[in-house]
């Protein structure tokens, strides 16, 4: 017989039903012999019964073309932002230190 | 149409425009759905479906068709919740937890007055919180992968390629999400199977 740890790894699989038929096999005999894993993995499958039960409410029709809207102006927002500047020159100073003769000394200039 | 650009992707033709509109129009459903998993409340999950979207419109240049493309688009929804959920304190995250149950609360007690018996729509009603409460203890990571295996039904493998980790991976973190979960509904003794404290 498998030992626990090994069974504990194959949990998911077995709970979502994709153990190959020997595998499920083996693990369905060790369940059958081991009260610690069949206690262990009948509480996991009972949390997935739980969860099961979650509703989830889809919008109405109505819903779906004002969320396609609000994707095309977020789209469309994106694009106006993403438009190149005119030329010409900035309109900030840019700073820049010069050393001259060992000692520094900053300058304003303008873009040409 | 939302703009035409030149892509090749699995699912469209070679050199045809691609029609984000009907890439919207296809997918917006499942994203949605992803989303309300993946963020509990209406309002949050249509903000992050239609974020979703825009992030896919503008990084269709980086898409090279090896995933198809509802993966990739639930690769964007998961990760931008993910970023959003890490820039978030947990106080911020407590808050909005509290939030989001009174949401829940509100849209429960709509439901109440639907037809039906009220005992049962009461039950129902608290069956849904305790739900929401439970997957608000799984970490960010933790809720997109339960929620993508056990409501979006994706397989273990489709999921390693949504998250861009491994099989094994995905069954750890899973693993761990269930016990967590397990453990938040505690109070639902009977059915679980677990001992009365002594």
């Amino acid at each position: 017989m498998k030992p626990c740890d090994q069974i504990h790894d194959q949990f998911i699989d077995a709970l979502y039903g994709d153990l190959e038929p020997v595998p499920q096999q083996e693990f369905d005999t060790h369940l059958s012999a081991c009260v610690a894993c069949a206690a262990e993995f009948s509480s996991l499958r009972s949390t997935l019964d739980i969860m099961d039960r979650r509703e989830a409410e889809e919008p109405g029709a109505g819903f779906w073309p004002e969320f396609a809207d609000g994707v095309r102006a977020a789209i469309a927002e994106g694009e106006r932002r993403e438009e190149p500047r005119a030329p010409g020159p900035r309109p900030w100073p840019v700073r820049r230190a010069i050393q001259w003769r060992g000692r520094s000394r900053r300058e304003d200039r303008r873009w040409q | 149409m939302i703009g035409e650009r030149n892509r090749q992707t699995a699912e469209m033709v070679e050199d045809e425009p691609l029609d984000f509109d009907r890439v919207v129009d296809r997918h917006q459903r499942t994203i949605f759905r992803l989303a309300l998993g993946l963020t509990g409340n209406h309002h949050d999950a249509e903000d992050l479906a239609q974020q979703t979207f825009l992030k896919a419109y503008q990084s269709l240049n980086g898409f090279r068709g090896e995933a198809s493309l509802g993966s990739w688009l639930h690769r964007i929804a998961v990760n931008t919740h993910i970023d959003r959920q890490r820039g978030h304190s947990e106080a911020v995250r407590r808050t909005q937890r509290s939030l989001d149950d009174r949401d829940n609360e509100v849209s429960s007690a709509a439901r109440l007055h639907a037809v039906g018996d009220p005992e049962k729509r009461t039950e129902s009603a608290t069956i849904q919180r305790h739900i929401e409460q439970a997957l608000q203890v799984l970490s960010p990571r933790e809720r997109a992968v339960f929620v993508l295996r056990h409501y979006q039904q994706l397989k273990l493998r489709e999921i390693a390629s949504v998250l861009e980790v491994s099989e094994g991976t995905v069954k750890s973190v899973l693993f761990r999400a269930l016990r967590r979960l397990r453990k938040a509904l505690s109070f639902y003794r009977p059915e679980l199977g677990l001992k009365e404290p002594s």
